[in-house]
């Protein structure tokens, strides 16, 4: 009977347990989103020991959603992970904030990530993860940290320095389509964005262009670490351009730059325009072209009378059957 | 004689003509001249973020260099590699020109607008940026808006050049949170 009496009660703590656990809200394994899911922090050789980026919790509940976050170790390393560079951070140098939040049904919540390295910390990838629950339901932000020399990411480079184009004409509006060649060097995915802005500094002889000018075609393109792509642009001069030398800049750079510390590029483009004054070169060989065949034709004429006088007069000579 | 100078101001006029109509024809048939140089624009910008005070709380209508024998430590005339933190090196094959340029910091609550000239006010810092080898008196000023001050000019392909930030506090804040922005060197090839 005891056993019975026992049995039943286990039984009982146990349905009450279950349903006190029970959530409250239909929670379904997509009743909460979070992003990025992925955070990346870089420290180099420098004064820097930490930054914050933080991530946005999504909610699609129908209630209410509790949640709490949490950094957690993560999981142990493979030695071939180990090889490439990898370890696990230690969850004390992430911080997140705030660790508890309610999100109305629908709404968007920030969280705050701080991550502070150690004084002395060695060369690598370290990983760990920020676990995001809310009731039975859980998604995870990876955080990743590079230190010392793995942190030349974002490397990339541009050509060509410059592009020197002529306008000698009105004809002359509109050019073809110009590239940018974009290589990402660095161990990072960029997105490489086109702009066009007046220069910071003029060579001489030359003064501001207008951005105007400027029309982007392919203006962004993402590319993983050892890609090539090509951004590009077309210039159209209005009709009124003045004559002159005008340059602007052809900006690129990586928009995925996540550091205070950040570098761009800048394609100098130099404009000559000479619509009113400037002679096409065709038009001056064609005049003195034209110029030498009729100072030719002078000339043959003059000689052509002078030998005409030399002969003397030519008479008609007729003859007739009657006088 | 009529007749040959007849003729002579035919072939004159028939080319007179050939000229109008070939000159503009001429104007209508050309296009841009484009002529590229391929040449590989590459640098680094090495030393991190700067974090003033380490995080920590900073003072107002203070100077702050970045600079690794002190923080507060004004770099000296001329100014020392060792007194910079942070390393321009030019990897491309050309040499380049770099200009600076120092965003608006911001975070929670109003942000700290740089003033574009060095100096500071209420909510408002100045920066500034200099090279080493040169003196820091002449420091040029880092801004927000265009256009923007040359930092480096003639950096020659492989070279590096060692380079030293400073920050003007603003005079007062008007709250507690943390600020951020960022320092953008844009490299172009020196013509």
């Amino acid at each position: 009977m005891k056993k019975i009496l026992v049995l039943g009660f286990l039984i009982g703590v146990l349905v009450v347990n279950m349903v006190s656990l029970w959530p409250v809200s239909t929670n379904a394994a997509t009743s909460f989103t979070v992003g990025p899911m992925a955070l990346y922090f870089s420290f180099d050789a420098g004064m820097q020991k930490s930054a914050m980026k933080s991530f946005e919790i999504i909610d699609q509940g129908l209630v209410v959603g509790n949640y709490t976050i949490g950094v957690e170790k993560y999981r142990e390393f493979t030695p071939e992970e180990i090889a490439q560079g990898l370890k696990s951070a230690d969850p004390s140098w992430v911080a997140a904030q705030p660790q508890t939040l309610m999100v109305a049904p629908g709404g968007k919540a920030t969280v705050n990530v701080l991550v502070t390295i150690p004084d002395i910390l060695g060369d690598g990838q370290y990983i760990t993860y920020i676990k995001v629950s809310k009731g039975t339901d859980t998604e995870y932000v990876s955080v990743s940290i590079r230190t010392g020399s793995a942190v030349l990411e974002h490397k990339y480079a541009i050509d060509p320095g410059f592009y020197r184009l002529s306008a000698k004409g009105p004809g002359d509006r509109e050019t073809s389509e110009l590239l940018i060649t974009v290589r990402n060097v660095g161990g990072a995915r960029g997105r490489y964005l086109l702009t066009v802005r007046v220069p910071d500094n003029l060579e001489e002889g030359y003064i501001e262009g207008n951005p105007d000018w400027v029309q982007t075609i392919q203006p962004n393109v993402v590319l993983d670490s050892g890609q090539t792509g090509a951004l590009s642009f077309k210039v159209v001069l209005p009709q009124t351009v003045a004559d002159g030398k005008y340059a602007l800049w052809i900006v690129v750079k990586d928009t995925d730059q996540d550091s205070s510390m950040q570098i761009e590029y800048a394609t100098k483009l130099f404009l000559d325009v000479q619509y009113h004054h400037g002679v096409p070169w065709r038009t001056i060989w064609i005049c003195v072209g034209v110029a030498v065949a009729i100072i030719g034709m002078l000339i043959g004429l003059v000689i052509w009378r002078k030998r005409k006088r030399e002969k003397g007069p030519s008479y008609k000579i007729e003859q007739g059957g009657r006088r | 004689m009529k007749r040959v100078l007849a003729i002579l101001l035919g072939l004159s006029m028939l080319m007179m003509l050939m000229v109008g109509f070939v000159g503009p024809a001429a104007a209508a048939d050309q296009s841009i001249t484009v002529t590229a140089t391929g040449n590989y624009l590459a640098f680094t910008f090495t030393g991190g973020n700067w974090t003033l005070a380490s995080g920590g709380v900073i003072s107002p209508n203070t100077n702050y260099y970045s600079n690794p024998l002190g923080e507060m430590t004004s770099p000296p005339n001329p100014v020392t590699d060792a007194e910079c933190n942070h390393i321009v090196t030019n990897t491309g094959n050309v040499a380049v020109d770099v200009t600076v340029k120092w965003v608006d910091m911001a975070g929670t609550g109003s942000p700290w607008v740089n003033s574009d000239a060095g100096t500071n006010g209420s909510m408002v810092f100045g920066g500034k940026a200099q090279k080493s080898g040169t003196n820091w008196s002449s420091a040029i000023i880092a801004k927000n808006a265009a256009t923007y001050n040359t930092l480096l000019s003639d950096l020659a392909a492989a070279g590096h050049t060692h380079v030293v930030f400073g920050f003007l506090s603003p005079t007062a804040f008007t709250d507690s949170n943390s600020k951020s922005g960022s320092i953008t060197l844009t490299a172009t090839e020196h013509v």
